[in-house]
């Protein structure tokens, strides 16, 4: 019953996800890009590699340096 | 092992459902540790990216903002999200180091990634909370 409940759970939460509205262009072509990766994956059956998990997380602290940074 | 991989999944889609994506492109349940810390990634990723648009605003009461008609940027604010993005990119750091090990266990990685689900959600609510988003903030 947990595995059911698990998995009716994460779906519902997937589909709020897929459904909700309220993300502008360019956050749109950060998450469209990311989804895009994940169901290229997962189609292909080869699992991403650390070299993707280190390629978004350069582009994580890179964004963070550029929040400590005061505009001009 | 297929409960904690759902965990995951179930984790990820919280993540990702906080950070409020387009609708353009059905979201995948993760099947792996490294999708779901991927997922993570992207999740926090966007809501990083609408604070930069904010930070990137003159401060409200410098000369620049002064003279001009879009929004400004309040440095009390400013230093809430600089605080929750430095702890965010250091649980996604430890995520990714988790999922990167050979050995790691499905649990591990749900027990990153929730911390990490926690950080997306503080930035999201300091955003929320100000009324920031990427309407708010106009087209580029």
């Amino acid at each position: 019953m947990a595995l059911v409940n698990a998995l009716a759970l994460a779906l519902e939460l997937l589909q709020l996800a897929a459904a909700a509205a309220d993300a502008g262009v360019s956050i749109a072509n950060i998450l469209n890009a990311g989804i895009a990766k994940v169901k290229q994956a997962q189609e292909s059956g080869v699992d991403l590699t650390d070299d993707d998990l280190q390629s978004m997380l350069n582009t994580i602290k890179q964004a963070s340096v550029d929040l400590n940074k005061d505009p001009a | 092992m297929i409960r904690k991989t759902l965990a995951i999944a179930v984790a990820i889609g919280a993540v990702l459902g906080l950070a409020g994506c387009s609708g353009s492109s059905p979201v995948p349940a993760p099947k792996t540790p490294r999708q779901a810390v991927f997922e993570a990634e992207v999740a926090y990723a966007s809501v990083q990216a609408l604070a930069l648009r904010y930070v990137n605003l003159p401060r409200c009461g410098s000369a620049a903002a002064a003279g001009i008609k879009i929004s400004c940027s309040d440095a009390g604010i400013v230093a809430e999200i600089r605080k929750v993005d430095a702890d965010a990119v250091a649980a996604i750091d430890s995520a990714v180091d988790t999922a990167k090990k050979t050995d790691a266990t499905d649990t591990a990685v749900t027990i990153a990634l929730k911390g990490v689900g926690d950080l997306t959600t503080a930035l999201r609510q300091i955003l929320a909370n100000h009324g920031i988003t990427e309407a708010s903030l106009g087209t580029r």
